[in-house]
């Protein structure tokens, strides 16, 4: 559903995060730099999306812990391929001189 | 959560606050995964409270997806509606709030502008002044010696630079009537140091410094405007300070007019080094100012001056100055004593109380509210209408209203300042372009819209949780919901009135302790008597003996006008007025001296034979001066009744022998006992004081006193020819009658206890009218259970009877509770208290009473008016 539509960086940040195998929120925002405010909603819509799936995490693994149930999110197959196509699309952004300095990130393009 | 770990309860209220934006099907799961991550988070090291931020971000989103959020301008929309349609509950919430905003708002500000001005000029923040203290006597603010001047500014990482001065009185002639002025002498450096700008000519410099220089003089720009026309020509013109030519060089420009008093400035002549009179270690008469070397701060620099000086003063050969210290503070455009202090620590006190009653009434007001809206909220949530939806829109109607109380609180602040400035005596008139305090505004602001956003969130909750089915039925049956929201009505009232018996409490200690300080008898009949004062130089009366003819021949003189009864020369004027007031501290003679002994702190002034006479008082006990005390006899004193109390150690006082140990060292006799008279200030209790005859120790600073049948303006002519012959030279200041002195010492002290009278009154009208609105909605609210009781046969009477005795109920309970919270309340604020105990019980009683009898009447009228309809209508009301 809607996936055609082109992702936000922020999207393709967070899916990029769950697509290197991190599973919660806290993990996302440190791996991402985002704000709780942008990496939960965005869970939510790529789950609405469906380029990533959650699923609560075994009640009883949690009560041996001694800590509440997590929601653990994962890219799905749909996602992988969104992921691509954006990281894609951001490939096309050719290498850049700005004020006659060549942008590191840009300056070999993969 | 059942594990070890709980979150702070700030995330746990950011939590509870952006759980209304989810909605209810999702909320569960929503909670489970947060509490989830926010577990998680802490173990991964991150900050929870950070991570807890996007719950509302998250609580949006899945509201928009859910369909429901036509946007928050619907919101709004909405609410203005809902506030419209309920006109009352609006004004009455918003004008609360404004009022408890406005109020604190412009009090702070006036307090601070008053107390804590900083200078107008650049940098002003590194200017410093260094005083001697002693902490042990509680002195502080006191000159300081020429040696610790040294001491101090030889300290160059601390201080850049400093100077030193002192002001004295002197009187400006030449041209027009003589003119008494505060004259500043000052010491190398002075100017540099202040960075005073001039509007005109120079600044004093080495050269003016020089011992055998010609004497300079700079002029303030305001001398410059009144006295001068402000003539650019002024510069090189000659004025006579005392009758001593001195060369006009400079104006200073008024925002550096420094001390802000100031209007003359002339260069003490000291050179490089002061003479010996001037840089003796016992001389303190000098101020010092500094400024504070780059990246030093203030209490930095105090904590290393003021070590550096108890060091030195631990073990200092002069035993009277043992035990000294100094300490650094801010120059500011005023200067505040303690007793001013004070009144503005209440005054505080007091403004929060208000906000705290308004920001509670307020909070009741909108819980009342919402409980008797559950109907309507049902019969939304009965008609689709998410429970996320209704939760957000009364958030929305909660913020709406504290908004709008801002706003006007605003305004009131704004526009009521300045009024309310000129309400008071003159000297407040310069406060009047004061600006807010927006931090403050702030302040008030966020902490109203935060109780008004939590007192809403509450009834919210449980409204929009009901199933709709049970509240339907809540008008026609007491159900087990209705019941419970009865309930809650009930203990907010009975909650409401117990805090507001706790801060009404404090608001009236805070009055009734400042009324008790400003109350004070003057001790004597202040009007027809009438005073100025005199000051003759010293170059041209050089010892006692001149001195003492003079103002015998003064007194004699304006004896002899008619109309005038009798006139005395006294140094201190009663009443408060005086700018000079000498302490001393006395032993009684053969006691050793503190710190193995104990000495008594007095105020000391001079008065003679006649003085009793003019002001119409008589001794307590012994007798008053005559006019056989004088040079050759034997040294005599009087005290008043509080010094008689501070020396009483059992033995007969008169006849025995003080002596001021610490300046004078003197030993005199006690003769007499006056009453207290008020003198040196009407704030606090009497001072202890000591009177000396003018014979035995004259003064060239005198006020002189006449008592007279006439009025001023007719003896005025008279008193001014009677001086002007015997020295034409001399300049008569504050001519006027004690009664003037006395109404003019009040003015300020009235405005503020104007101020505070208005401050109690406010927050009672807020407080009585918030628990009569509290009250009368319950009551309205059984308007229907009491048409059933009607209509089953009960007189308006049994019906008055049961509402108004559960109103007494509640009341009673809440006063009782409320008495419990102000026992510890006034506890708490006894250290702010003076002249008051803490458990005053005609406060205590006056606020019981007056809740109580308010309580009554908000009870009493409604149910009078439910009991009188008809008993079909009012079923039919429902």
């Amino acid at each position: 559903m809607g996936n055609q539509r082109e992702l936000p960086l922020g999207a393709v940040m967070v899916l990029h995060a769950l697509a290197r195998g991190h599973r919660y929120g806290f993990d996302l925002m440190e791996q991402t730099g985002l704000t709780s405010g942008t990496v939960y909603p965005t869970l939510e819509r790529l789950e609405t999306q469906g380029l990533a799936q959650s699923r609560w995490e075994d009640a009883e693994v949690a009560h041996r812990e001694k800590r509440p149930p997590r929601r653990y999110f994962r890219i799905t197959r749909e996602g992988e391929t969104a992921l691509v196509a954006a990281l894609d699309r951001y490939k096309a952004l050719a290498p850049v001189t700005i004020d006659g300095v060549v942008h590191p990130t840009q300056a070999k393009p993969a | 959560m059942r594990g070890a770990w709980r979150p702070s309860w700030l995330v746990r209220l950011i939590l509870a606050l952006a759980s209304g934006l989810v909605p209810a099907r999702r909320r569960r799961d929503w909670r489970r995964q947060w509490d989830g991550d926010l577990e998680h988070a802490r173990r991964a090291g991150g900050r929870p409270l950070r991570v807890a931020l996007g719950a509302f971000a998250h609580g949006f989103y899945l509201r928009r997806e859910e369909g429901m959020m036509r946007g928050f301008l619907g919101d709004v929309r909405q609410s203005i509606r809902a506030l419209v349609r309920r006109p009352g509950f609006s004004i009455l919430t918003v004008l609360t709030l404004a009022v408890g905003i406005g109020a604190a708002t412009a009090v702070y500000s006036l307090s601070e502008a008053a107390l804590f001005r900083a200078l107008p000029i650049p940098g002003a923040d590194r200017l410093v002044g260094v005083t001697s203290t002693h902490p042990v006597r509680g002195w502080a603010g006191m000159s300081v010696s020429y040696p610790d001047f040294v001491d101090f500014s030889s300290r160059s990482d601390l201080l850049s630079s400093a100077s030193f001065y002192r002001d004295v009185e002197r009187d400006l002639s030449g041209g027009g009537e003589p003119w008494r002025l505060l004259v500043t002498q000052v010491h190398k450096g002075f100017f540099e140091t202040l960075g005073s700008n001039m509007v005109l000519g120079r600044a004093l410099d080495d050269g003016d410094q020089a011992p055998d220089a010609e004497p300079t003089v700079v002029l303030s720009e305001d001398l410059w405007r009144s006295r001068f026309g402000a003539d650019r020509d002024v510069l090189g013109a000659t004025v006579r300070l005392d009758g001593v030519p001195h060369t006009v060089v400079g104006v200073v420009q008024r925002e550096h007019q420094l001390p802000v008093m100031s209007q003359v400035w002339v260069p003490l002549q000291f050179g490089d080094t002061p003479p010996d009179w001037a840089a003796a270690r016992s001389n303190h008469t000098w101020r010092v100012v500094a400024r504070l070397a780059d990246g030093v701060d203030v209490t930095y620099a105090s904590d290393q001056i003021g070590a550096m000086a108890r060091t030195f003063y631990a073990d200092v050969e002069d035993e009277r100055d043992r035990g000294m210290a100094a300490e650094v503070a801010p120059l500011r455009a005023a200067t505040v004593n303690s007793a001013e202090k004070n009144i503005f620590l209440m005054m505080g006190v007091a403004v929060f109380l208000v906000l705290a009653i308004a920001c509670m009434n307020a909070s009741g007001l909108m819980m009342t509210h919402l409980s008797g809206r559950g109907r309507e909220l049902s019969l939304r949530t009965a008609l689709g209408a998410g429970q996320g939806r209704i939760v957000g829109q009364l958030l929305v109607e909660s913020l709406l209203l504290a908004l709008l109380g801002g706003v006007l609180g605003t305004v009131l602040a704004t526009f009521g300042l300045d009024p309310l400035i000129r309400l008071g005596p003159p000297e407040m008139s310069e406060f009047l372009d004061i600006q807010l305090n927006g931090m403050v505004l702030a302040g008030a602001l966020g902490i109203s819209i935060l109780a008004k956003l939590l007192a809403g969130l509450l009834p919210a909750l449980r409204a929009s949780r009901t199933s709709p089915a049970e509240a339907m039925k809540d008008g026609s049956v007491q159900s087990g919901e209705a019941r419970s929201s009865h309930r809650l009505r009930r203990g907010l009232v009975v909650a409401e009135v117990a805090v507001s018996v706790m801060l009404l409490t404090g608001a009236g200690l805070t009055i009734r302790s400042f009324q008790a300080q400003i109350t004070g008898d003057p001790g004597f009949d202040p009007e027809g008597v009438v005073s100025f004062a005199v000051r003759i130089p010293a170059t041209r009366y050089e010892d006692g003996d001149q001195i003492r003819s003079f103002y015998a021949d003064a007194v004699r003189r304006v004896a002899a006008v008619p109309g005038i009864q009798s006139v005395s020369a006294a140094s201190v004027l009663p009443l408060g007025v005086s700018s000079v007031n000498i302490y001393r501290a006395f032993i009684f003679e053969g006691a050793p001296r503190p710190p193995e002994g104990v000495d008594y702190g007095a105020l000391w002034a001079e008065i003679d034979a006649n003085y009793l006479g003019a002001l119409g008082i008589s001794p307590v006990r012994g007798r008053g001066f005559t006019e056989d005390d004088a040079t050759g006899t034997e040294p005599v004193i009087l005290v008043n009744e509080a010094m008689a109390a501070a020396l009483d150690d059992g033995d007969e006082l008169l006849g025995r022998r003080i002596r001021s140990h610490y300046d004078e060292d003197l030993p005199r006799t006690i003769v007499g006992i006056l009453p207290n008279v008020q003198m040196g200030g009407l704030m606090g209790p009497p001072r202890p004081t000591v009177f000396v005859p003018t014979a035995q120790s004259p003064r060239r600073a005198m006020v002189v006193l006449a008592r007279t049948d006439m009025g001023l303006t007719a003896i005025l002519p008279g008193i001014r020819q009677a001086m002007s012959e015997l020295d034409g030279d001399v300049a008569l200041e504050g001519i006027r009658t004690l009664g003037e002195s006395h109404r003019m010492g009040l003015g300020g002290v009235r405005f503020i206890m104007g101020l505070f009278a208005a401050f109690g009154f406010m927050a009672l009208i807020v407080a009585v009218s918030g628990i009569y609105g509290q009250v009368a909605y319950s009551v309205s609210q059984r308007r229907r259970e009491i048409g059933v009781r009607m209509a089953m046969g009960a007189s308006s009477g049994s019906v008055q009877k049961t509402v108004v005795m559960e109103g007494t109920r509640l009341a009673a309970v809440g006063i009782l509770l409320g008495g419990g919270l102000a026992l510890g309340f006034a506890k708490l604020l006894s250290s702010a208290l003076f002249g008051l105990p803490w458990l005053d019980l005609p406060t205590f009683g006056a606020v019981g009473g007056t809740l109580g009898v308010s309580m009554l009447l908000a009870s009493w009228i409604p149910a009078r008016r439910a009991s009188v309809v008809d008993p079909m209508e009012a079923l039919r009301a429902e």
